[in-house]
């Protein structure tokens, strides 16, 4: 007998959004998200084991290959202007590049969450003063206030991610604020309420794991913008500095040989423009995902 | 029943009115007068927009009303502090209409059920699993639902846990605000018997708030009508449903069609006309004079007062019923 | 005089993320000229789908089988063309949720219109005075105002009546119903129940009427036809089945409303008759009763093959799917 005992369609059709190996098969059901998870997992491997991968050390000269070609012998992707090796180069430029988007995306989570979430729990005259100063951040464009930052702080891997990190704090601040909004308005949120669930415990417990989803999209989404900014800071001398490799320094010093030898840009950029693309496919695939019309 | 355990006195409630509106406000509650003796359930019932759910809210201050006062076991609740309100919580408690919106998804029974007794008590772990295993017995429930997810349940069983998570910490009143209104009909049916089992075992007192009068019928020792926001008829269940004097409560009465064709097709078919009006501009005087049959110039004029027309509180707004009392 | 709607073993199997669903198991109902046909049951039943299948609206990847005859013509083999004269002509179906059914980008007057023009061939002022004599049929008051109205502009109450309005405009020979009152409040409810009334009497329409509400099927239905998990388990005039349901479920259904006339009392207090268990979700054939598992009368008989409709009595139209049915004398008449 094939009689399966299931509750109503709406409550099968939550469990499909909420059990986690769920969401995590569904998301393999959408090609392009796939695409950009896989994407993301190469950068990452690439990046930590940067050592192990790289044939030769992103900062030792060979002055017999100088200016290489790309597919020489020995060097796949060719040399740069002081001969070192291009594709070690961007091996081990993975990682300052990569840090710089996780990190300043983390800072602008950590930093941005809390503030969203109480700004949107108890509106009033904080939620007053979190928007307005969103605002404020938001009227600037965000490489504008980027740039701003690292010129007064200096060009640092530490003051890129500063400047990125609050840069992309609106975003976060906006979001939990959004969802804080929303859920204070939810029968379960108003039961804690009624019930004399002390607001700490209502705020942590209640509104910041139901919000999880939508921040992870943001995240997702933030990290390849604060690649594209670091890779511009880098381009125009505020980022990480020189000898260390960053894609986005890379191409800053390959725009003096563009005429003759432009592969020294077309490598950065690609990479840079591919681990962009990966990042906000995995973003948008799961922001589909916790989009409740979707599911 | 001695004694009241809730008084509302001239509860109003107010909103900004939303776009189209012309900038004006909500008036959800205007005025609103009731009391719940001690281990009564009272009815509070009415169609949408009559400002059912605004009274209950107001009662358990989800909402801040404009006006008026809630005095539960003589403080009144508007009032007090945000300490002693979190600690007076303890005593009433609520069960809301959605039973898939009023769980925390990502939060198991267990912990749903022992949420109040931590905030509450200072109770060891052990306590706290045994007290929230107790109140999903009490609710019927195996015990095997304790480690499950709401999203695993069904609505009657996630309706069962918001009513254990009510009752846990054995409250004096229960505001269930339309609770088994989103429930099928053969499930409803044991959410109904439930709650009054519940209620004769623990004796808490109850305000029952729902659109349906055969639920409020069934369950409640009183009832109360509501339109447009005000009160416009109270009293025992017996004498309402017997011998509703409103013509709005009669109104509604003749709407509600009986499950059972022999008594609803010889009943006399006494329509209201139209739709309520908005209560961003209720009308002047009886809320109900431009739909009521009885309506002439004193209901536009003047706002009716209450009548008592019954020994045990039976009492009615309407100037017809006053006219017709002071004839006798 | 021959049903306007004749369903054969209509059998439906959807499809979700699990795999196929068994959501209509061989349903058969009638519905004659001025008759009106109450389709029952709780959420999950099937009794929505069967009403989606008779214009064939379910998605794509449905299989429906069976027969669906509207005036002798078979619905289920009909080109695309002539169903889209069926539907709203022949053929009309007023659903749950008026403001979803309603374009919101277009005037009443202008959606009224537009079903006049393709099923009735009505333009300009004729089908302007055709679009107010409906809303005038249906109780809209001003209707000369209304027909300039937007829909977000009316209440529910108002824009279930347009809605009506809408299904009469192709001058139907069936009106479906799909939980019409469902949204509205009881004084509203009422007043659309009146209009139905009253355009059966006057139009002759066949109506089916989809719902769960038992009030609304004693207040206005001929015959009720109970399902539960995809499958017909009674049917019955409806004083026939208000006063002795057969079926366990319907017997249990009826217990479960306080107003009804089977329901119990106890030591004063009236307890309500509750139904343990849930509706399944059927992904494969049964050998036995869908309520066996829910059934206090269920037996290994219910338990190893499916009962089968049977003429049940005492009225001669009453037929029951049910080995063991609930005894007419136990209910109080």
């Amino acid at each position: 007998m094939s009689l399966t005992i299931a509750p109503d369609p709406a409550a099968m059709l939550e469990a499909a959004g909420q059990s986690g190996r769920h969401w995590l098969r569904r998301l393999v059901e959408r090609p392009p998200a796939v695409i950009g998870l896989a994407g993301v997992i190469v950068v990452v491997v690439v990046a930590v084991f940067a050592p192990l991968l790289a044939p030769y050390s992103p900062v030792a000269s060979s002055f017999q290959a100088v200016l290489a070609r790309p597919f020489t012998a020995g060097h796949l992707l060719g040399t740069d202007e002081l001969g070192r090796d291009v594709l070690s180069r961007m091996i081990y430029g993975a990682q300052p590049t990569l840090e710089v988007g996780v990190l300043a995306t983390g800072l602008a989570l950590v930093v941005g969450v809390p503030i969203g979430l109480v700004s949107g729990y108890y509106r009033g005259a904080a939620d007053m003063l979190a928007m307005r100063i969103t605002d404020v951040v938001l009227a600037f464009p965000f490489l504008l206030v980027a740039i701003g930052l690292a010129a007064i702080f200096g060009p640092s891997l530490r003051n890129v991610v500063l400047a990125l990190g609050i840069a992309s704090l609106p975003g976060f601040v906006r979001i939990a604020r959004a969802e804080a909004m929303a859920l204070r308005e939810q029968d379960f949120v108003q039961a804690a309420i009624v019930t004399g669930v002390r607001d700490r415990v209502i705020l942590f417990r209640h509104l910041l794991p139901n919000m999880a989803g939508p921040i992870l999209v943001q995240a997702t989404l933030t990290i390849p913008g604060a690649i594209l900014g670091s890779a511009l800071l880098s381009y125009l001398g505020l980022g990480v500095q020189p000898p260390t490799a960053s894609w986005g320094n890379m191409l800053a010093t390959a725009q003096e040989y563009l005429f003759n030898d432009p592969w020294l840009a077309v490598f950065p950029g690609v990479a840079i423009f591919l681990a962009t693309l990966c990042f906000n496919l995995l973003g948008d695939g799961l922001r589909d995902l916790f989009d409740p019309a979707m599911r | 029943m001695t004694g009241a355990l809730l008084e509302v006195e001239r509860l109003t409630m107010e909103f900004r009115a939303h776009r189209g509106t012309g900038g004006g406000r909500v008036q959800a509650v205007r005025g609103v007068s009731f009391t719940i003796g001690k281990g009564e359930i009272l009815g509070l019932v009415g169609e949408t927009g009559s400002g059912k759910t605004t009274v209950g809210k107001c009662v358990v201050r989800l909402l801040n009303p404009s006006a008026g006062t809630v005095r539960f076991d003589g403080q009144d609740i508007t009032r007090v502090p945000r300490g002693k309100l979190r600690q007076l919580r303890a005593r009433f408690q609520m069960v809301f209409q959605d039973p898939y919106s009023s769980l925390d998804p990502r939060m198991t029974v267990a912990r749903i059920v022992a949420e109040p007794v931590r905030a509450h008590t200072t109770d060891s772990a052990t306590e706290v699993r045994a007290k929230a295993a107790r109140a999903i017995e009490r609710v019927g429930l195996p015990s095997g639902v304790l480690q499950r997810l709401p999203h695993e349940l069904s609505g009657g069983q996630r309706q069962r846990v918001g009513l254990a998570r009510a009752l846990v910490l054995e409250p004096q009143l229960l505001i269930a605000d339309e609770p088994v209104s989103a429930l099928d009909v053969s499930v409803r049916a044991g959410i109904l018997n439930l709650l009054a089992d519940l209620q004769r075992s623990m004796g808490f007192s109850c305000l029952f708030i729902t659109h349906d009068l055969s639920v409020a019928e069934f369950l409640c020792d009183r009832v109360a009508v509501m339109y447009l926001g005000e009160i416009v008829e109270v009293g025992t269940r017996d004498e309402l449903f017997a011998d509703p004097r409103h013509p709005y409560t009669q109104s509604l009465l003749a709407a509600a069609p009986l499950p059972d064709p022999v008594r609803q097709r010889g009943r006399a078919g006494a329509r209201l006309a139209g739709e309520p009006a908005s209560n961003v501009t209720p009308p002047p005087g009886c809320g109900l004079n431009p739909r009521c049959p009885l309506a002439d110039d004193r209901c536009i004029a003047e706002a009716p007062a209450f009548t008592v027309v019954s020994a045990l509180g039976h009492m009615t707004r309407c100037h017809r019923v006053e006219e017709r009392q002071s004839a006798q | 005089m021959p049903a306007v709607l004749e369903v054969d073993d209509l059998q439906v199997r959807l499809f979700d993320r699990t795999g196929p669903v068994l959501a209509v198991r061989g349903i058969s109902l009638s519905v004659r000229r001025g008759e009106v046909v109450a389709l029952v049951g709780e959420s999950g039943c099937g009794k929505s789908v069967t009403a989606l299948s008779l214009l064939r609206l379910l998605p794509g990847d449905a299989q429906v089988t069976g027969s669906v005859r509207v005036d002798g013509r078979e619905v289920l083999e009909l080109s695309p063309a002539q169903l889209r004269t069926i539907r709203g002509g022949e053929v009309a179906m007023v659903f749950q949720e008026p403001m979803t059914s309603l374009n919101p980008a277009f005037s009443v007057g202008n959606q009224i219109a537009e079903v006049l023009r393709l099923h009735q061939g009505l333009r300009g002022a004729q089908a302007r005075a055709r679009a107010l004599e409906l809303l005038r049929m249906v109780g809209i008051g001003d209707p000369e105002k209304r027909l300039r109205s937007f829909p977000h502009e009316l209440s529910g109450g108002m824009r279930q009546r347009v809605m009506i309005a809408m299904a009469l405009a192709g001058e139907p020979k069936l009106l479906v119903l799909d939980e019409p009152t469902t949204a509205l409040d009881v004084t509203t409810q009422a007043q659309i129940l009146d209009i139905v009334r009253d355009l059966r009497s006057r139009t002759g329409m066949a109506i089916l009427l989809i719902t769960h509400d038992l009030g609304v099927v004693a207040d206005i239905a001929d015959r009720i036809v109970v399902m539960y998990a995809g499958a017909k388990v009674e049917e019955a005039d409806v004083y026939d089945l208000f006063r002795a349901p057969r079926h366990p479920y319907a017997a249990g259904l009826l217990g479960a409303l306080p107003g009804s006339a089977v329901a119990r009392r106890e030591a004063g207090r009236l307890r309500l008759a509750e139904i343990p268990g849930m509706v399944p979700v059927l992904r494969a054939p049964l050998e036995s009763c869908a309520f066996a598992p829910r059934c206090q009368r269920a037996t290994d008989q219910c338990r190893e093959q499916p009962p089968l409709l049977t003429p049940c009595g005492p009225a001669d139209d009453h037929a029951v799917a049910c080995f063991h049915p609930e005894p007419v004398a136990t209910v109080p008449a």
